[in-house]
């Protein structure tokens, strides 16, 4: 039957005919069409409701804030469309948001090409020591940009910073001789890309690692070079990956404050994400701005996630997971071998080794110092930080913080990639979307929307709404990597379970569950970092009782402390090495840059 | 008879068979939004029937089945189980409370179980001691003992299968769907596979429908096979009449090899025009009004050649346009005037291309039946 | 279906109303009780005769914890803190943040009847005057309050329990040529308009707080303007190298990475030299400067009050004001405190000129300051615009 006949239907006799089978049970259709549809699960109206309130409720306060001339709940308060006007109908914020576009699309595409190249070096090639090198690119995930931008403040600062000051004397060059200057846009770029190229590099590193090797081997067969090859194969079939990842960095960059913050730079531009920190902050303090100013960025954000999701919706259509296990031909890279082990090597030395060298540094001397060659050490600064019960107090709320925001951030996770992945209802569309909308605004602006919700119930003031706006902030990143995890499981294992007896709930249990472990496990350990590093959300909503770490090396950095955050900061890392190490050992898992 | 939600307890069927329960399905229509996938049909099974939903991809079948599973919603009709009605407008009983089971086309081996505990996974309730014992049982049954405590990932795919058959039936079902359970094996095991299958529903008793695309598994493993194409029955039949007697020009062609000449009956309602051959087809029984436009079918295997179509009711002068050598017989097609038939001849039968030749069909090998609509 | 569907989405909708609502509306404050009519109730008392004392350290001691809310230096507040704890076994909590954020946390926690804080300090005395009218701050006064400069508290609600300060030039003592101090010290702002400052200078803009505004403002329309006025500052424009908050200035001034930094209040000088003395940074004071002093008062809705009262107590008494001024290295305001000033008696230090400081009671009041320096004034706007300040 061809498929031209697909429209044919056969005649009222013939279908009457082709239904008789047993005499007794002829019936001939006479009801109208019944368009019944199913009703929205309990456990999609569940996580619509969860979604709502951890999601929706935050961005509708910021939205109400946005409209009042203070913030909400003062008795001053009242409507004013004064804000939105100063954001939306004035050329004031023009060029920021210009300059944002900019400063977030060059970031994304210098990460995604690096990252890009990065991964395919390691995946593919036979530069040296590539399993040291990886991890060189992976450990930045472990430092916070904001401590990462502190860090790099104190090795590139054009006059004293370390880097300057020392070759300055090594080199025999001049006294006002500036190597490098960190405190300028480029300077900024350069920080956003060590933090957040590795995301880059996982994105794409994972989609490398699972290509089936027979796509390149075939180009090869072609009589195709490597380089053809890779251009011609290797990158369109991983597009996806590299698009979702562009537009994830772009978005991240788009609300970023802390590093140009912290990197003291001046230039006459600031980035949107800035500019609510400074409203939030600086004299005299202006919520409505702040949060008119979050919305201005929901929007262009939006357009991101837009983008985003087609990406990583055409993603499933690449998964090209090849079954069997050949050995992948690795390519040879000649005299490039060098330069190429080199160039991945001054990346984990920029982005982890320096970095962590500088914090030590700070946290080993009384004040400030930069000259090596008038360098004195002491505890004194470590013994202080350790000895008061703050550090001890915030290791304990970061304790908490890092273990229960992953834990429930992959559980509602779960529940909205089970209904959309397996119930497929309408409510679906829906919650896929809300699950992605906490990227789109920025983390402080956010926090201020938690905040201002918050604020009237029992829990603020307690570790419970920094784990609210955390597991919020999560939910993206959770449920791409759970609905990624479901949608490998063919739905028949599921179903032979309810055939065989189960319960909706059983068949979860016993079989969904066990079968996506390996996706929510390396969703939680990468939300693990995140949680125990996060400072953007939780610097709003920290009260000394309920400071994790990483607020509190913020605290010290505000408070003119560097050596006391320095202490904190390494203490932060030991913290996530050893919560991983330990993850590692109770759920058997192993860990690389695949599953971080 | 009722459906028991406790599967321990073992319910007798006054029907002759121990385990099987009759199902009826009635006017079922499945929607998804605006696509109604399947129109409105009902059929019916008796106890320890071997049922097949056959048809080309996309004509409902696997719906169907779904449908009875209770894997997808019903968007009208009704389906009964036994004396239980499954769905019906308002009503859906939960898969795990309808008493059936069912084997899958990808097998849904759980691969973080082992063989023993796939096959256990459905006795839920019932004392481990009794459990071990069945799964014991059912794995002798399909040959697997020895793998009992392999992982499912380990095993070869007609291995997979037989842990999918084992873990179906250790659950005693009423009824026992198989959702196109062959299609990913190679030819010769899926041969075996069909005889064990059937071999196994016919020991255990059980109601089974099943579904593929595959008519030769159609016509040699069931009591009766229904037809679907576009979501409506278009013949339900034994495999016998269904092949001897096809319904429509989709019928025919869709089971076996068939030819379909589009022809006009004429006054005498045994004889049908075709556009371009002289004589107009003879069948041997009569057919619909004159003036109706139909399909003169007949099967390859009846069209005979050379000096075998000599007084044959219907005979054409033909050319050998080309032909293959499948070991058994001979296919071969010819032109008569502007149509192509197919026939099969003993595979010695010396033919050149463009060889004139003589064949026929009898009149009792050929139907009139309504003719597709173009 | 269709209404099952409507019902279904209503339900959402009202789950989520409920607990939008749940975020909006607000939970009264309870009231005080006053059981002991005529007597003295440690919990809501505006005072404590001498004889009431144990009382109240009792009461304190039952609580056992305090919240302090500050923008003082955070390991000063830690170290004093520490004190009262030990001298009452009462666990001191310190949440400290710029004083305009803190003022917003401290306004929306007060507002939604949420209060964390029992003694509430800002450097701000608006927002200090603002928290009074709004009935947050309540009215206690302190035996040792009276002992303190009446012209920078406010009698029965603040008092400058920390020092004074007033903002100075700070500059690094390895990298400034004696010549270069000398012109500088002669007359601050003037000096470092001179191209050979370029790329030295660090400044903290009037955005980051109502005192650096006020001191800025000082050279644009006040005292100085006639002296530097917007043409002089342009003219430093040209040699700035950093713009941000003072205590980042500090740092970057000790680190070496500017020279000069201003405006950077003297306490954070003393800070700096009574963590390490070596600390190579010094300051200058340029004629006019702005001073002020923190402000603390007990709030209303305290968690803790009789713990809040008797920090006030402490706080204000000749013990718990010298142990702050030791501890930060500042001078103590208070009728016979300490000079606990760790510079004061270094050979570059000038005491300032009190004539010439603009308190910040003064410039609070200021209306043509606080229309200029507004949310509709052009003040700040017109600053970034010569600094090409982003902020």
């Amino acid at each position: 039957m061809s498929l031209l006949q697909k429209g044919s239907r056969p005649s009222a006799e013939q279908r009457t005919d082709g239904n008789r089978l047993e005499a007794a049970t002829v019936s001939i259709s006479t009801k109208t069409k019944v368009q019944r549809r199913r009703p929205p699960s309990p456990l999609s109206v569940v996580t619509l409701i969860v979604l709502l309130g951890l999601v929706v409720a935050p961005l509708v306060m910021v939205f109400i804030g946005a409209f009042l001339n203070g913030a909400p709940g003062l008795p001053k308060s009242d409507w004013s469309l004064k804000a939105i006007l100063s954001v939306y109908a004035s050329p004031d914020y023009l060029w920021p948001l210009v300059g944002t576009l900019i400063l977030a699309v060059v970031t994304a595409g210098l990460s995604v090409v690096i990252g890009t190249l990065f991964a395919w070096l390691v995946a593919r090639t036979n530069m040296f020591i590539r399993r040291v090198l990886e991890w060189g690119v992976i450990l930045p995930l472990f430092i916070s940009p904001f401590i990462g931008a502190v860090a790099w403040n104190l090795l590139g600062a054009p006059r004293s910073g370390i880097i300057n000051t020392n070759l300055r004397w090594l080199l025999g060059l001049d006294d006002d001789a500036v190597l490098i200057n960190i405190s300028t846009m480029p300077g900024v770029v350069f920080v956003m890309l060590l933090y957040f190229m590795p995301y880059a590099y996982q994105l794409v590193g994972s989609s490398l690692r699972n290509m089936d090797p027979g796509l390149e081997e075939a180009s090869y067969m072609n009589g195709r070079g490597i380089i053809a090859t890779a251009f011609k194969v290797t990158l369109p079939i991983v597009r996806p990956a590299l698009t979702a990842a562009f537009f994830m960095i772009a978005i991240l960059a788009t609300g970023v404050f802390t590093i140009p913050l912290a990197l003291g730079v001046n230039t006459g531009f600031a980035p949107l994400g800035m500019h609510v920190y400074l409203k939030m902050t600086q004299f005299p303090v202006n919520p409505p701005v702040a949060a008119a100013i979050g919305t201005l960025i929901f929007w262009l954000t939006l357009l991101g996630i837009y983008f985003y999701r087609r990406s990583i919706r055409n993603a499933r259509r690449f998964v090209t997971l090849g079954g069997k296990a050949t050995r992948r031909r690795e390519v040879k890279l000649g005299w490039m071998r060098v330069p190429a082990t080199v160039l991945v090597a001054l990346f984990g030395l920029f982005a982890a080794v320096l970095p962590i060298i500088a914090l030590l540094i700070t946290a080993l001397t009384p004040y400030a110092m930069t000259d090596f060659r008038s360098m004195q050490f002491s505890l004194e600064t470590i013994t202080q930080v350790l000895g008061s019960i703050d550090v001890w107090n915030s290791l304990l709320n970061t304790v908490w913080l890092s273990l229960l925001a992953p834990t429930l951030a992959v559980l509602v996770a779960f529940a909205v990639a089970y209904v959309v992945v397996r119930e497929r209802g309408r409510l679906g569309g829906a919650l896929d979307y809300l699950a992605t909308f906490p990227v789109a605004v920025p983390g402080i602006v956010f926090a201020m929307g938690i905040l201002w919700l918050y604020i009237r119930t029992p829990i603020y003031a307690t570790v419970a709404v920094l784990t609210i706006a955390l597991v919020a902030a999560f939910l993206p990143t959770a449920t791409r990597f759970s609905t990624t995890g479901l949608m490998q499981i063919d739905p028949s294992l599921e179903e032979a379970a309810r055939m065989s007896g189960a319960s909706r709930m059983r068949a979860a249990l016993t079989i969904t569950l066990p079968l996506v472990r390996p996706a929510i496990l390396a969703a939680w350990s990468l939300l693990f970092i995140f949680a125990s590093r996060e400072v953007n959300e939780t610097v709003l909503l920290a009260l000394p009782s309920t400071r994790p770490l990483a607020v509190l090396a913020w605290d010290h950095i505000n408070a003119n402390d560097p050596g006391a955050a320095a202490v904190v900061s390494i203490l932060l890392m030991l913290f996530m090495a050893a919560g991983l190490l330990i993850a590692r050992f109770v759920f058997r898992t192993r860990l690389d840059s695949s599953n971080l | 008879m009722s459906i028991d939600t406790d599967r321990t307890v073992e319910s007798t069927t006054a029907n002759g068979s121990d385990l099987g329960a009759s199902l009826s399905v009635k006017d079922l229509r499945i929607a998804y939004g605006e696509v109604e996938a399947v129109k409105g049909i009902s059929f019916d099974i008796r106890p320890g029937e071997f049922l097949t939903l056959l048809g080309p991809s996309g004509c409902g079948k696997t719906t169907t089945l779904r449908c009875i599973a209770g894997l997808e919603p019903a968007s009208g009709g009704s389906i009964t189980i036994g004396d239980t009605v499954v769905a019906a407008p308002g009503k859906h009983v939960q898969p795990e409370k309808r008493g059936i089971n069912m084997v899958f086309q990808s097998y849904a081996v759980w691969p973080h179980m082992t063989v023993a505990r796939n096959v256990g996974y459905g006795l839920k309730g019932v004392s481990k001691q009794e459990a071990d014992h069945r799964v014991e049982e059912v794995l002798e049954l399909v040959g697997l003992a020895p793998y009992a405590q392999r992982y499912g990932t380990e095993l070869s795919g007609g291995q997979q299968q037989r842990v999918a058959l084992a873990r179906a039936i250790v659950t005693r079902p009423k009824l026992l769907l198989f959702d196109e359970p062959l299609s990913n094996l190679d030819a010769g095991l899926r041969e075996q596979m069909r005889f064990e299958i059937l071999e196994l529903q016919r020991a255990v008793g059980i109601t089974a429908v099943y579904v593929t695309h595959d008519q030769t598994e159609a016509m040699s493993m069931s009591d009766r096979v229904v037809l679907l194409r576009d979501g409506l029955i278009e013949q339900a039949d034994t495999p016998r009449e269904m092949y001897r007697r096809p319904r429509s020009e989709f019928a025919a062609t869709f089971v076996g090899r068939a030819n379909a000449l589009p022809a006009t009956i004429t006054g005498s309602r045994d004889r049908a025009e075709v556009h371009g051959i002289p004589n107009p087809v003879v069948a041997a029984e009569a057919a619909a009004g004159e003036g109706a436009s139909v399909a003169a079918v007949f099967r390859a295997e009846n069209v005979k050649a050379g000096a075998e179509a000599e007084g044959l009711e219907n005979a054409w002068s033909a050319t050998v346009t080309r032909f293959g050598y499948l070991g058994r017989t001979l296919d071969v097609q010819y032109a008569v005037g502007d149509h192509e038939v197919r026939g099969e001849l003993a595979p010695d039968t010396p033919l050149t291309p463009g060889q004139a030749i003589t064949i026929g069909v009898a009149a009792t090998d050929v139907h009139f039946v309504p003719r597709a609509e173009a | 279906m269709a209404v099952k569907q409507l019902r279904t989405a209503l339900v959402a909708v009202l789950a989520a109303g409920a607990l939008a609502l749940a975020g909006c509306s607000s939970t009264p404050a309870p009231a005080p009780t006053d059981d002991t009519a005529g007597g003295y109730d440690p919990t809501t008392a505006t005072s404590t005769p001498a004889d009431d004392m144990e009382a109240l350290v009792a009461a304190a001691q039952a609580e056992g914890a305090l919240t302090l809310y500050t923008d003082g230096t955070l390991a000063t507040q830690q170290a004093w803190a520490a004190e009262f704890t030990a001298k009452y076994g009462i666990q001191v909590s310190i949440v400290r943040d710029s004083g305009g954020p803190l003022y917003q946390k401290f306004a929306q926690e007060e507002a939604a009847g949420q209060g964390q804080a029992d003694i509430f300090g800002n450097i701000d005395a608006l927002s200090l005057d603002d928290a009074i009218d709004n009935g947050w701050l309540t009215e206690y006064t302190p035996e040792g309050g009276p002992a303190f400069p009446a012209d920078r508290s406010r009698a029965g609600y603040y008092y400058p329990y920390l020092m004074g300060s007033s903002h100075s030039v700070i500059y690094n003592t390895n990298n400034v040529t004696p010549e270069e101090l000398a012109e500088v010290q002669e007359n601050p702002l003037k000096a470092l308009a001179d191209p050979k400052f370029k790329g030295r200078i660090g400044l903290c803009p009037p955005q980051l707080a109502m005192l650096a505004a006020a001191f800025w403002y000082q050279y644009t329309d006040g005292d100085g303007a006639s002296d530097v006025g917007w043409e002089g500052l342009a003219d430093i424009a040209a040699n700035v190298a950093i713009i941000t908050d003072t205590a980042t200035l500090t740092q970057n001034v000790i680190q070496g990475e500017v020279d000069f930094a201003f405006p950077v209040a003297d306490s954070l000088v003393g800070n700096a030299l009574k963590a390490d003395p070596n600390t190579p940074i010094a300051f200058v004071y340029p004629s006019p400067t702005v001073g002020t002093q923190f402000g603390m008062g007990v709030v209303t809705d305290s968690p803790h009050p009789a713990a809040a009262r008797l920090f006030a107590e402490w706080a204000s008494s000749l013990e718990g004001s010298d142990g702050l001024a030791e501890l930060s290295g500042n001078l103590n305001l208070r009728e016979g405190g300490v000079d606990g000033r760790a510079y004061s008696e270094l050979d570059w230090f000038t005491p300032v000129d009190l004539d010439t400081v603009v308190n910040s009671a003064v410039y609070t009041q200021d209306e043509a300051f606080r229309d200029a320096a507004g949310p509709d004034g052009d003040f700040l706007g017109h600053w970034s615009q010569v600094f090409g300040y982003a902020g």
